[in-house]
């Protein structure tokens, strides 16, 4: 039997498909979605997952076997069958858990569609012109050196205790990455295609929304994308010290004082699912719905 | 009539550091006539593709003055389309919408810029792929789609900077005929710039040369309609071009007219 490389294997297949194909047609269709390709991607995701799990199974039996004193390390199994109990409506905390869920979820959303709306913003203000990206890049990249949880003094003396200081941390740690990668991104446009807008007649306006924003798209998501996981990190992280009664982060904390580790240990898996959903379905579809409309990949 | 004059223009640009200025062109004067067909040559780097920018309006001189139709040139118009040397299609159109980008500014009505935007398409032989992306096409085949465009805004001057440099011989060549054909049937002013001077021959009725940075008249000749490469006057002037390219850059203008 021949044995092929992956790549020699795609290579046949591909002569195959053309062989077949009638000889006026000019392309073949590839089937990317075989059931082969699909478990050979599973199988990758699982194997993964597995060492993350036994990562924690041996630091939670090492540290249950030979370290404890009197709490014990939450293990896999024990973290999920409570995670599941909570999902089936045991309180967490005075609230269900999709209560704490929501509002995590919804002091996430405002934070974060304040930044992208100011981001975006001061992004394409910085690209109007030369002066205006120096001058603009200063406060930028100092926002971007003060970590979130360094605005506590100024959430507090602005805000108060409570739900605004944490959307406050969450949206000013967002604004930086979103700014940068507009601004970026808008730049990098082509001078050529500027001049042909120019040429053609545009206005000012008309260049931003006919050829700068199509052409910046991709940064302009790859910058909405790490501002999102800016925004996710504070949230959580904001939401442990800001003093809110409910919410996901505040679980985290409030069960460790309670030595209620386990709880802890399913608000971040939740935590984490969320974010890889987000990250992985959500922004990596507009991310590569974007690059599709660009075909920035093979283009030139 | 003087559709386009420049008149003494220099041009300089400051380098990185900001400490000198490099001068590009120095005290450029050429008066363009209505319908000429005038092909500008000289070495790389003469400084032609930036004479070329200042007309379009792209860039001001530092000193002297362009005007087009008597006005002063200060900002780009859809009065003188620009054909670049670069692939400038947007990506995420397809060729039939980068065709009719070229009119938004100028016909606010859909359906006439589809109909327009057609139409020329179908001059440089492009209809079936109207609704092709651009990176599905050839090189030659991009800057067909950007001719198309341009000559679809029904530009008062035509200025190609070297459209065709980026493709092969053979290819050129058909496209430079393309363009020939085009232009007699559709007389308007045209300033090309190229380095080849085949292509100059081929296309111009006047032909000026620069010389190297700082970039000069140095001479300039006429043509009359005769396009036959190897008829003897035209093998002539091929070499009187060809010598007066390889000679040093000095600063001589003379106009020679051959009947």
């Amino acid at each position: 039997m021949q044995i092929l490389s992956n790549s020699e294997k795609k290579r046949t297949d591909i002569g195959k498909l053309v062989s077949e194909t009638p000889k006026n047609s000019d392309s073949v269709v590839l089937k990317d979605d075989t059931p082969e390709r699909i478990a050979r991607n599973v199988i990758i995701f699982l194997v993964g997952i597995l060492i993350v799990f036994a990562v924690w199974f041996i630091v939670a039996w090492y540290y249950n076997t030979f370290q404890r004193h009197t709490l014990s390390f939450p293990e896999p199994v024990e973290t999920f069958r409570q995670m599941f109990s909570y999902l089936g409506g045991e309180s967490m905390l005075r609230f269900s858990i999709f209560t704490h869920l929501f509002a995590t979820i919804e002091r996430w959303i405002i934070g974060y569609v304040i930044a992208a709306v100011i981001g975006i913003f001061i992004g394409m203000t910085l690209a109007t012109s030369e002066r205006a990206y120096q001058i603009g890049m200063v406060p930028v990249n100092i926002l971007q050196m003060i970590p979130g949880l360094a605005w506590i003094p100024v959430a507090f003396l602005l805000f108060g205790l409570g739900n605004n200081t944490a959307i406050f941390i969450i949206a000013v740690s967002a604004i930086s990455p979103i700014a940068m990668n507009v601004a970026a991104g808008i730049r990098r446009v082509p001078r050529v295609n500027i001049r042909t807008a120019q040429m053609v007649g545009l206005s000012k306006m008309q260049m931003f929304d006919r050829v700068l924003l199509p052409y910046a798209a991709v940064d302009i998501v790859t910058g909405l994308r790490v501002g999102m996981a800016n925004a996710w990190r504070m949230l959580i992280a904001a939401e442990m010290v800001v003093g809110v009664a409910v919410g996901l982060g505040y679980t985290i904390s409030q069960s460790v004082y309670m030595l209620d580790y386990v709880t802890s240990f399913v608000c971040i898996i939740i935590i984490c699912i969320i974010g890889l959903f987000i990250d992985k379905v959500v922004f990596a579809r507009i991310e590569s719905f974007a690059k599709e409309r660009l075909r920035t990949e093979v283009n030139e | 009539m003087t559709v386009i004059s420049v008149e003494n223009v220099s041009m300089a640009y400051a380098d990185r550091k900001g400490k000198n200025a490099k001068i590009v062109l120095r005290d450029v004067n050429i008066d363009i006539n209505e319908n000429e067909f005038v092909c500008l040559i000289g070495p790389s780097g003469c400084g032609k593709t930036t004479l070329l920018n200042m007309i379009a309006g792209f860039e001001r001189p530092v000193s002297g003055k362009i005007s087009y139709r008597g006005q002063e040139i200060i900002e780009p118009s859809y009065e003188r389309g620009v054909v670049f040397q670069e692939y400038s299609l947007l990506p995420w159109m397809n060729v039939l919408g980068n065709v009719e980008f070229g009119l938004e500014g100028k016909e606010k009505d859909k359906e006439k810029r589809k109909a327009t935007a057609e139409r020329y398409l179908s001059m440089v032989g492009l209809s079936d792929f109207a609704d092709h992306r651009p990176n599905l096409l050839s090189g030659g085949m991009k800057q067909r789609v950007a001719i198309a465009r341009t000559l679809a805004m029904e530009p008062d001057v035509l200025l190609m900077d070297e459209p065709f440099s980026a493709l092969d011989e053979q290819t050129r060549g058909k496209l430079d005929r393309e363009i020939l054909e085009i232009w007699k049937h559709n007389k308007r002013t045209v300033i090309f710039v190229t380095h080849n001077v085949d292509e100059a021959l081929l296309l111009g009725t006047r032909i000026i040369m620069l010389s190297a940075a700082p970039g000069q008249v140095i001479k300039e000749w006429s043509l009359g309609d005769d396009r036959e490469m190897t008829s003897e006057r035209m093998v002539r002037l091929r070499k009187d071009i060809i010598d007066t390219l390889h000679l040093c850059p000095c600063a001589v203008r003379s106009v020679i007219t051959i009947e």
